[in-house]
């Protein structure tokens, strides 16, 4: 029996459950609230000693970290397979997880943090909103929530997060400029799958366009990612509308913003480029 | 053929050196020396836009990422395995790869380049700070900008401490798994230890071994004892540190490890 831990709208989880269902497999959700703190219980971090979702329980073991459960699921139920065959397509196929872990997904989180999260912060007790700082253990975190949380989208992080975003996707139009279907060759991979919801999330904050006006290559893609049947059910099916209109009414209060960080970034860019290389 | 960019003071670089050493592989290698800005020519960058070693290139597949690396060479060359085979023991080693990849490795350059690096590139005479950052493409602005910072201000650029307090978390934790075990996950040494070597011994080659010495991470020190026996740890390892650079890291480390203790209150 498969058992997974994870909370509303948690994108870590939607990688997850795309495995899920890409595979045809059946599972029990159970929900986390991150707002009342529930992921710091002492029960849940034995599971999961980062207080964060998703966690995996497989044969009353937990298995954490959404990219390394999602390999975990593929090698443990492998048909139908969501890895690359050779190794060298899946060292690409984890070059673009490692683009989400090590970019993406902090970018994503300090976007719509400044877009949906901080008003739900501002509303808090300040006795609650120095809970939610206090719990975040590792310090590099907990500096950029709190600058998130006092600048929105002034802060540098949401600048990094900009380009980060700009980088994953100037590499995906090269690479789907080749010809293939999907992110690493004909085979749909946990490679799409890692980075779908992410780029759902700038689709339903309504900023999606900013990075893909002239990424032709990247828009095809996105509209046959959204067409299988595992987005409905892992992501669009899930959000209730309520939820659809706040993520499309708070990016659109930030969206000024967001383009403006990225047009400069587009300069500085362009202006890195023309310099001599030395 | 295998074929690895690489350099002596990268951990990295160790790290995959390592792991083909473990698994018994030779390789034909491209020496670049960062310190002096080479992973900035225009040839490197095509091959690794982020201007980072290592890259690993095998029969003309280029493949960057020392933790992708480590996996592509163990899948591709079956004997000697580093990854166990079954999926749960499999990701209890990922887990510690990627914890060194997102956490260790960051705080690892911030506190070489505050206690040590910063002394090596104003020596090599680069052109100042500022040439040094400004070299490469656009794709490292961030990260460039905190290198700055670890450049012009040492162990008092914002966030040091932190950095240090974090890299101590990991001998805790390796200490508690080391708990009835030689190694980091299963009866043999893995790519969790792989990924952890480089990283132990960067703290020993900047003389900062008294974080686990002196009883206080017994079980590190006997894992870390353990690994410098491997025959693979001298020639993976040691031998490409250049001795200048080793000597030089040594003193500035004994230097700043006053400086150290009080972050850590020891």
């Amino acid at each position: 029996m498969l058992k997974l831990y994870t909370a509303q709208n948690s994108i870590c989880t939607q990688k997850v459950f795309l495995t899920l269902l890409e595979k045809g497999l059946k599972w029990t959700s159970e929900y986390i609230d991150l707002f009342t703190n529930e992921q710091y219980r002492p029960e849940y971090l034995k599971l999961n000693p980062k207080g964060v979702v998703p966690t995996l329980i497989h044969e009353g073991r937990a298995v954490i970290e959404s990219t390394l459960i999602c390999e975990y699921l593929d090698e443990t139920f492998p048909a139908p397979p969501l890895m690359p065959d050779t190794p060298y397509d899946r060292a690409r196929m984890r070059l673009w997880s490692k683009h989400i872990d090590e970019g993406v997904f902090e970018a994503t989180r300090e976007i719509s943090f400044s877009a949906m999260f901080r008003d739900k912060m501002k509303a808090m007790t300040e006795e609650q909103r120095n809970g939610r700082f206090d719990n975040i253990g590792d310090p590099g975190r907990r500096a950029r929530f709190m600058s998130t949380y006092r600048d929105g989208c002034d802060s540098p992080y949401v600048a990094h997060g900009v380009f980060a975003f700009e980088k994953m996707f100037r590499e995906m139009e090269a690479d789907l400029s080749a010809g293939q279907t999907w992110l690493v060759g004909e085979r749909f991979s946990l490679g799409d799958i890692n980075v779908m919801p992410f780029v759902a999330r700038l689709d339903y904050l309504g900023l999606l366009d900013i990075w893909l006006a002239e990424r032709p290559m990247v828009r095809a893609w996105w509209q046959r990612a959204k067409a299988r049947p595992s987005f409905a059910g892992a992501i669009a099916n899930l959000l209730t509308e309520e939820q659809k209109s706040a993520m499309a009414s708070s990016g659109a209060r930030i969206r000024d913003q967001i383009e403006g960080r990225w047009s400069q970034l587009a300069r500085k860019t362009a202006a890195a480029e023309l310099a001599p290389a030395k | 053929m295998l074929e690895l960019y690489h350099h002596g003071s990268s951990v990295c670089a160790a790290k995959v050196r390592l792991a083909l050493a473990e698994k018994g592989l030779s390789w034909h290698g491209h020496y670049l020396d960062i310190l002096r800005g080479e992973q900035f020519t225009p040839d490197y960058l095509k091959i690794n836009p982020k201007a980072v070693v290592p890259t690993l290139v095998h029969d003309g597949k280029v493949i960057p990422e020392s933790t992708v690396i480590c996996e592509y060479v163990d899948e591709t060359f079956a004997d000697r395995p580093i990854y166990p085979v079954s999926p749960y023991e499999k990701t209890r080693v990922r887990i510690w790869a990627k914890a060194v990849d997102e956490e260790l490795h960051p705080a690892c350059s911030a506190i070489t380049y505050v206690v040590s690096h910063r002394h090596t590139i104003l020596r090599n005479g680069v052109g100042g700070f500022e040439d040094f950052l400004k070299q490469g493409g656009a794709d490292g602005i961030a990260a460039r900008t905190l290198k700055w910072q670890w450049l012009q201000h040492g162990l008092a650029a914002p966030g040091a401490g932190d950095k240090i307090r974090l890299y101590v978390s990991y001998l805790h934790k390796m200490e508690d798994a080391l708990w009835d075990n030689d190694w980091l996950v299963g009866p043999t040494y893995s790519m969790a230890d792989i990924a952890m070597t480089p990283y132990v011994n960067r703290l020993d080659a900047l003389a900062m071994d008294g974080l686990w010495k002196n009883g206080r991470l017994e079980r590190v020190e006997r894992w870390f004892e353990r690994v410098k026996e491997r025959p693979t740890f001298e020639p993976a390892l040691v031998a490409w540190m250049p001795q200048e650079l080793a000597d030089e890291m040594r003193e500035n480390g004994q230097k700043s490890w006053p400086e150290v203790k009080k972050f850590l209150d020891l």
